[in-house]
């Protein structure tokens, strides 16, 4: 037993990816409408593993996001319907019965821009780096840190389209 | 079997395991964004906060008794010799353990060298007790007991990472012989106090020799390993405690949060004791006066099943370990393990 037993940490791509999204909470701001109060904690969603969940969780305790709102990880699952502010989606996530209402959705790779995911991970060499569609988080009321975007890649889907 | 060698080994085999102090929620909550932006997905690169340091205290328990001879169970009344008028052979004997209990409390210090090397060091303190009985007039039922320092070990372990397949971790150790092989108590033997048999011993007396390779997945759920020891030569007694070798799988679940369960499968072998501490033998026909006298009655093979949990809040981490035989073929007659137990707290600094 004790000679394997479990190795309990988190791959360092995804502390990375951690602590991107809870920077994404410092550099993005959300409609006061969106928070039922002006100290309502920001709802970061996910659907990845417990552990990375918990990491997360542990990452943001004690610290605040943009307008020095809290942060709560919620677990996204089939059960119950959520209110996301951030919607992580490390694996496909479909539930018709209960909905996901939420203005930001980060995809873990770009195959999430099926789901509506405005931003994404993405691997260049040996680094995560991310994409961020300004016009539909725009869209969505939302306001972008100027220095998020400097490191982003910037697409714009209105741009985009024919 | 060797007793605290083998419980102390097993004991470092977990602590050899599942400590890599990688960095922290913390350290990557402090992180601006451009150091994210830089930082590379390589766990051995540096550009995390690495250089940690994490101590650990683990107690462990285990209790044997009964006795068995290969795959069978043997009562206690066929071991124990009834005296003169009963034939005595080199299976039954005039002194009898019965109930053995087994503490040992582990200190470990280790140093996170970069985000796949580790170093360490573990010092265990063990307590032990043995209860007799016997047909030596005066010493029908007693008790023998040890306590002190066992032997303390130095290892490293390497991690080697593969982008879809997982981890691969290998350790090697060494071990100091800090621990007593000179233990005395009241026996039956001769009046006063007298060399203690090799289960009540605290050390092996020899520089000892360890290593590992363990496999996880990428969601560490499957863990798969395998550990030896190896000893060196006799010690000062002209004995030499067997080697030992394992292998283990375990699964654990994530269903449960912050509380990770775990269940599992071992293997363990161990070799017999090589050569004779002569001080603990009497000058008859039958110079073996209890099973655990004779070097040749230790070591065999075992099965054992598994489960546990793990607790992990940040620095802080929790873990409690069972273990169970299904299977044992032991080179008899000799007591039998029944079941241990460990409980585990680490802090990272």
């Amino acid at each position: 037993m004790h000679s394997v037993q479990a190795l309990d940490e988190l791959e360092k791509t995804d502390k990375i990816k951690a602590a991107y999204l809870f920077n994404f909470t410092k550099y993005i701001r959300w409609q006061e409408s969106e928070f039922i109060t002006a100290i309502s904690p920001i709802n970061l969603c996910s659907n990845a593993s417990p552990r990375f969940n918990t990491f997360l969780a542990q990452m943001v305790k004690g610290r605040t996001a943009s307008d020095n709102r809290t942060i709560r990880i919620v677990r996204l699952d089939a059960v119950s319907s959520k209110h996301c502010h951030l919607t992580y989606l490390k694996t496909n996530f479909i539930s018709s019965r209960h909905p996901v209402i939420t203005s930001l959705v980060v995809g873990d790779n770009a195959s999430f821009l099926t789901q509506g995911a405005n931003i994404h991970f993405f691997l260049e060499g040996r680094r995560i780096r991310f994409e961020i569609n300004r016009s539909a988080l725009q869209k969505h009321g939302l306001t972008i840190s100027s220095e998020l975007l400097k490191l982003a890649r910037v697409v714009d889907s209105k741009a985009k389209a024919p | 079997m060797s007793i605290h060698p083998y419980l102390v080994a097993i004991t470092l085999a977990t602590f050899s395991q599942g400590l890599l102090a990688h960095s922290t929620p913390s350290d990557f909550a402090e992180m601006s964004l451009k150091q994210l932006f830089s930082m590379t997905i390589d766990e051995r690169a540096s550009d995390a906060k690495t250089n940690r340091w994490r101590i650990s205290y683990q107690f462990n328990k285990q209790t044997l008794g009964g006795y068995r001879d290969g795959t069978r169970e043997i009562a206690d009344t066929e071991v124990l010799w009834l005296g003169p008028g009963n034939p005595r052979t080199n299976e039954n004997f005039p002194v009898l353990p019965t109930n053995i209990k087994q503490q040992v409390q582990i200190f470990r210090a280790s140093y996170q060298y970069d985000n796949t090397t580790q170093l360490s060091v573990t010092v265990p303190w063990i307590r032990q007790s043995t209860d007799h009985i016997s047909i030596v007039p005066g010493y029908n039922t007693f008790l023998i007991t040890s306590k002190g320092l066992g032997d303390i070990k130095l290892d490293a372990s390497q991690s080697f990472y593969t982008k879809h397949a997982g981890r691969v971790l290998v350790t090697a150790g060494i071990s100091l012989p800090t621990g007593s092989i000179d233990e005395e108590g009241d026996t039956p033997r001769a009046a006063g106090d007298q060399q203690l048999p090799y289960t009540m011993q605290l050390g092996s007396g020899t520089w000892d020799f360890s290593t590992g390779l363990t496999y996880s997945s990428k969601n560490n759920k499957w863990n798969s390993g395998v550990n030896a020891v190896i000893r060196s030569s006799k010690n000062d007694r002209d004995y030499r405690l067997g080697n030992h070798y394992s292998a283990s799988t375990t699964f654990r679940f994530d269903a449960l949060g912050i509380v990770a369960p775990y269940v599992g499968m071992e293997g363990r072998y161990l070799s017999k004791i090589t050569g004779q501490d002569d001080a603990i033998t009497v000058p008859t026909a039958f110079p073996y006066p209890a099973s655990i006298t004779n070097p040749n009655l230790y070591g065999g093979t075992s099965v054992n099943i598994l489960t546990g949990a793990e607790v992990n809040l940040g620095i802080n981490t929790w873990r409690l370990d069972l273990g169970y035989p299904v299977y044992q073929r032991l080179n008899g007659p000799q007591p039998q393990y029944k079941w241990k137990f460990s409980l585990n707290y680490s802090l990272a600094l």
